[in-house]
């Protein structure tokens, strides 16, 4: 199997959930650029696939979706980033103190032999990391945030004088692939569960059909999530599903033996039974 | 006789990074007797008439590695050498290339050593070759 | 993988109350200027060119250039550029190692650089101190990619640019011509 294909889908949130829509707010980008897929950095990506190996090496060509909001945490930051203080605090922590007092003494043995202590465990934090106001992208714990900033004004309707307006908008999810692509059995899509600690573990995957050549279009389906504040002052989660459209294009080449002075019939993988 | 198969493991942004291919591939058959297996000195034992079948993987699964050309080199006394191949436009699409080669049946006995190129990606700098690999042939 | 409806709360405080009626003030903002390292396609050519696309969020207030390797970003005195930066092949490294900025622009913009805590993902910083100049603030950047020995900076430099201005100046009344009434200007 050869190399697989990454999408890249990063949206600007707070404009694409500002204008319900996400066209002037998209843009993709994939790595077979040297492959030969144009419309890279743009919203209209032709993802180019050549399956002529398809024939020699079996093993279908792969797609994958990253989709990423512009602002959010980086990506390879770990899903404990998020933690609160106390939460990051009993991760570090081993078992859960007995809660009978007095039948159990005071230092215990935790499930693989070492002695705890339980009121002084050794392994909490010395002090507690401060979190940067600056730094609004190095949110310890959930930072509360600002109003979402739907009018073009640029005035929150809870602003504090001085402060900057700490949205928090989590990295968007793709809900469903579907259109041209599907229908014609060219492309099947699926969503899988991933050890990485982003987007919550979820991400689209594809294996691509190479039996049927020419362009074809498909639709993401992309859900927008954001914070804000309602008029009690709470902060409530809300989201906004868009699509997109984009393309792919398979095609193939002329496959040919790299050893000039071998012929090699390529339908058939067994070299054994030819002759030069 | 059976085809021997021989993988090329590359890392690919390693070799790119660095221009060349030492330390960042590692080849390897499937022939019992052969030597320097997972390194880039690798020696596959094969006869007169019988096909090998190269094939490139690269670690990482999102970046690319073609063959790009296996050279026999004409004597033995080349220096071993590894970097980016200035000549990059005689390989014609090696994207559409199937490396399966026959040894011919009056080939004397002896190690042949060949030039393995590599290409990752596109550019001026994204072909590199190495000439440490060889095979050796039984009488 | 949808989310429970407007249930979820995620306020700190446990009983809501009613906020005081909120007065609307300018708003500082944080914006976020994203770099898309093709990392594969930069060490192949040996050039940042067409390997280098840059994003930000800032496009409602006029930013410019999506996309591309070079951008205009809008911001205005008091506001904060953060740059992040992501390789475009999964396990590609890439690093952003330099924002680089000519020191007549000193005025402007206060750099910082750092990483988020206990995580090598390296950001860096601008505070805009001052309105922006008319031609904004040009840099450039600079990349360790994979092991490469060397940096590979940006091609073209990217921007800092202060909000375009929005309404058209009034038409000043020719000597012959009656006085244009207000309603009859082009208003943007």
């Amino acid at each position: 199997m050869g190399q697989q294909l990454g999408i890249v889908v990063l949206i600007d949130i707070p404009a694409a959930v500002e204008s319900n829509s996400l066209a002037g707010n998209i843009w993709l980008v994939d790595n077979g650029g040297w492959d030969g897929s144009t419309g890279e950095g743009s919203p209209d990506l032709v993802c180019a696939i050549d399956v002529t190996d398809a024939q020699l090496d079996p093993g279908n060509a792969v797609l994958n979706w990253i989709p990423i909001g512009i602002g959010t945490i980086p990506i390879n930051i770990p899903q404990t980033f998020f933690l609160y203080d106390d939460d990051r605090r009993a991760l570090a922590q081993r078992p859960l103190p007995a809660l009978h007092q007095g039948i159990f003494p005071v230092r215990i043995r935790n499930l693989v032999g070492d002695e705890v202590n339980i009121k002084h465990p050794g392994h909490l934090l010395k002090e507690a990391p401060r979190a940067d106001p600056q730094m609004l992208l190095s949110a310890q714990g959930f930072v509360d945030p600002g109003t979402a900033r739907f009018k073009r004004t640029g005035e929150s309707r809870v602003a504090q004088p001085g402060d900057q307006d700490l949205v928090y908008y989590p990295d968007p999810a793709i809900l469903r692939i579907h259109g041209e692509a599907l229908d014609a059995g060219v492309i099947y899509p699926a969503q899988y569960g991933s050890p990485e600690m982003f987007s919550r573990g979820l991400y689209w995957s594809a294996s691509v059909n190479p039996n049927l050549l020419g362009l074809y279009r498909y639709t993401i389906e992309i859900a927008l999530y954001y914070s804000r504040r309602d008029a009690d002052g709470r902060v409530v989660d809300d989201w906004v599903i868009l699509s997109h459209d984009a393309w792919i294009k398979i095609s193939t080449g002329a496959p040919r033996n790299g050893f000039p002075a071998v012929t090699l019939d390529l339908v058939s993988n067994d070299a054994g039974a030819q002759g030069a | 006789m059976q085809p021997i198969n021989i993988v090329v493991l590359v890392d690919s942004i390693a070799a790119l990074s660095k221009g060349t291919l030492s330390d960042n591939v590692h080849l390897t058959d499937d022939h019992s007797l052969s030597q320097g297996k997972g390194t880039a000195m690798l020696r596959t034992v094969c006869c007169p008439g019988q096909w090998l079948r190269w094939k490139v993987l690269a670690v990482d699964v999102q970046s690319p590695a073609v063959i790009a050309g296996i050279d026999f080199l004409p004597w033995d006394d080349v220096p071993e050498a590894s970097g980016v191949d200035p000549d990059i436009d005689r390989y014609v699409m090696p994207r559409w290339r199937a490396w399966t080669g026959l040894v011919p049946c009056d080939t004397p006995p002896g190690r042949y050593r060949y030039r393995l190129a590599l290409q990752m990606g596109s550019g001026g700098q994204s072909v590199i070759f190495i000439n440490s690999p060889s095979i050796d042939v039984l009488g | 993988m949808a989310r429970a409806a407007r249930s979820a709360e995620t306020a700190a405080k446990p009983a809501p109350k009613p906020m005081p009626a909120p007065k609307p003030g300018s708003v500082r903002q944080a914006t976020n200027v994203m770099a898309l390292v093709d990392v594969v396609g930069a060490l192949g050519s040996g050039t940042l060119a067409r390997s280098l696309f840059l994003f930000d969020n800032n496009r409602g207030a006029g930013s410019t250039g999506h996309g591309t390797g070079s951008l205009s970003t809008v911001a205005q005195q008091d506001d904060v550029v953060v740059w992040t930066t992501m390789a475009l092949e999964c396990e590609a490294f890439a690093r952003l190692q330099l924002v680089e900025i000519d020191s007549a622009y000193a005025e402007y913009v206060a750099l910082d650089a750092g990483a988020f805590s206990e995580t090598p993902e390296v950001y860096w910083l601008a505070t805009i101190l001052k309105p922006l100049p008319v031609d904004g603030v040009p840099y450039r950047l600079s990349y360790r990619l994979g092991s490469a020995d060397v940096p590979y900076r940006a091609v073209v430099e990217s921007r800092l640019v202060p909000p375009p201005v929005a309404v058209a100046p009034p038409i000043p009344a020719q000597p012959d011509e009656p006085a244009l009434d207000p309603s009859q200007e082009d208003a943007k």
